[in-house]
């Protein structure tokens, strides 16, 4: 399966009268934006509002960031199984407005979580400080109950994104990426001298609002299946999952998946990336281990010399996380584990809820339990008032000021599990 | 044999045949899961569910099959109702003070997460 990706800059984001993408600037019409992502009975009003890098913008909560694409030639539309049909996507050439993002904000429960700040200490955390934000603000028809509510919020940030992406349909993009993997019996061949390597990608998929989808279908009810890695940067995977700010991956981080990217990067030139497992993290411990179990199984029948698994999430997956190590181990087959840790807000508390001693290799996102302030910002979009309330907030946290005194897993991204934010060691 | 320990009113309400309810905190519910594995009781969800913090969320059930027959102790269901007590003792307690509309949204997520593992 080969996908060209064609990136078209975005320096910045304007109201316009046409919703267009001209000299790297994206202007969108606002009203037009808005009767589209509101195209739904259950919701009451959508506001549209630009947050741009070094803006003094609070956008608060935030619910999920999303990147504008869009299928220029190829089987399948952006978001299958929401936004179109369940055809199969990856392949072909799909457009991307790089630099640019949907945020969606929103109370679906009165404990929330996701702040993004444009500038500021909270902006070095989150890596939505550095895109040219459009912010859906979706206001839902009066007692529309949570899950509802959820699912509702999500179409209407999909819509809006594939509304913009839209835009890009006809732009010659400033640079084309080309990923492809091959059937495996071609792939393995392909580079028989390197280690073939296969990514292990766990999902959170809990119940409300923490759930993930493939193809539309809710990740909880699947059993662990392969997936060729370009699927996801044409949505294959979106993101429902909306509590923990921090190291959850929005839908904009699965499509651009740091993962999958890098792997991409070194494939042909130091291992063979053979492609992704995708698996799920439920409640139960016997779906704990059927789970881990097929992920091993499916690990080994594709021959792979060593994996790469990513967490998604807190607590109950980290127990997914050190079955799946362990049963990968024992095979025989080497294991580099991505999670984030909660080590208490001075870090010296144990990281996870689970360890192993075969969990040898491990990447930390960083400690969600470290606390910064955040200072007062001019502007806030959505619902300032939440702060207090927000996971890893507590009551004093909003300052009469505007500041807020908080743990880092408040913010968008911060300790993103795929890697994709700013957090990291270096040695002098 | 199924049972549920919460000291969500939800839960208890929609299962009232299968639910202990716990008159107490989140560390009373894990508290009386640790108990109830000590008499050969399993785990059935994980205590650690959800992404609601335990620290934050007033609510929590856990799920476990009560064994019947010859006492032995699950150690895998014992490792993990300690290892997620030490992991909500290392979460700072927070000072909250939640609406009515919060802790009914609390309870219906509690809900969603324990209906996941029946």
């Amino acid at each position: 399966m080969r996908l060209e990706i064609g990136e078209i800059l975005i320096k910045d984001v304007q109201f316009g009268e046409a919703t267009k993408v001209q000299n790297g600037v994206l202007y969108v019409n606002a009203a037009e934006l808005s009767t589209i992502a509101g195209k739904d009975d259950r919701i009451k009003s959508v506001e549209v509002f630009l947050a741009r890098p070094g803006e003094s913008v609070r956008i608060i909560p935030v619910k999920d960031v999303i990147e504008p694409r869009t299928k220029v030639n190829g089987p399948g539309g952006i978001f299958p199984g929401f936004m179109t049909g369940v055809e199969q996507v990856g392949s072909g050439r799909t457009n991307v407005l790089k630099g640019a993002a949907v945020v969606t904000t929103g109370k679906i429960v009165g404990f929330q979580e996701g702040i993004i700040d444009m500038t500021g200490t909270g902006a070095e955390y989150t890596p939505f400080s550095k895109t040219q934000n459009v912010v859906v603000k979706v206001e839902p028809i009066d007692g529309l109950k949570q899950h509802d509510h959820e699912l509702v919020v999500r179409l209407a940030g999909f819509r809006a994104a594939n509304y913009l992406g839209e835009a890009g349909k006809d732009i010659n993009p400033d640079a084309v990426q080309t990923y492809e993997t091959k059937p495996i019996l071609e792939q393995a061949a392909e580079f028989p001298g390197l280690p073939k390597i296969v990514y292990v990608y766990m999902l959170q998929t809990q119940g409300l609002l923490h759930n993930t989808y493939y193809y539309g279908v809710d990740v909880r009810q699947i059993v662990p299946t392969f997936m060729y890695p370009t699927e996801v940067m044409d949505g294959a995977i979106v993101s429902g999952n909306c509590v923990s700010a921090c190291d959850k991956n929005p839908t904009y981080i699965h499509c651009n998946s740091p993962v999958i990217v890098d792997l991409y990067s070194e494939h042909g030139k130091t291992i063979n990336f053979l492609g992704c497992i995708i698996t799920n993290e439920n409640v139960t411990l016997q779906d704990k281990e059927r789970s881990s179990d097929m992920t091993a199984k499916l690990v080994e029948f594709l021959g792979a010399d060593a994996v790469i698994i990513s967490e998604e999430g807190f607590g109950n997956p980290d127990a997914d996380l050190v079955m799946n190590c362990n049963k990968i181990e024992r095979k025989g087959i080497k294991t580099v584990l991505i999670t984030d840790e909660y080590a208490g807000q001075d870090g010296g508390s144990q990281s996870l809820a689970d360890s192993t001693p075969l969990g040898d290799a491990v990447v930390t996102a960083g400690n969600a339990n470290e606390v910064v302030v955040l200072p007062p910002m001019e502007t806030v979009i959505g619902y300032p008032e939440v702060a207090n309330v927000i996971a890893g907030g507590w009551d004093g946290s909003l300052r009469p000021d505007g500041s807020i005194e908080t743990e880092i897993q408040v913010i968008t991204g911060a300790t993103n599990e795929l890697g994709f934010g700013f957090l990291t060691a270096k040695t002098a | 044999m199924l049972m549920i320990f919460s000291n969500n009113p939800v839960v208890s309400d929609k299962y009232p045949k299968l639910t202990r309810l716990a008159d107490s905190d989140v560390h009373g519910v894990f508290a009386a899961v640790r108990d109830a594995v000590h008499k050969g009781a399993r785990l059935v969800s994980h205590p650690l569910s959800g992404s609601v913090k335990p620290n934050e969320s007033p609510y929590k059930s856990v799920a476990v099959d009560i064994v019947t027959g010859e006492w032995a102790l699950d150690f895998k269901s014992l490792q993990i109702i300690e290892d997620a007590i030490t992991t909500l003792a290392k979460l700072p307690r927070k000072h909250r003070e939640y609406t009515a509309q919060m802790l009914e949204d609390f309870r219906v997520i509690d809900l969603d997460l324990i209906e996941s593992a029946l």
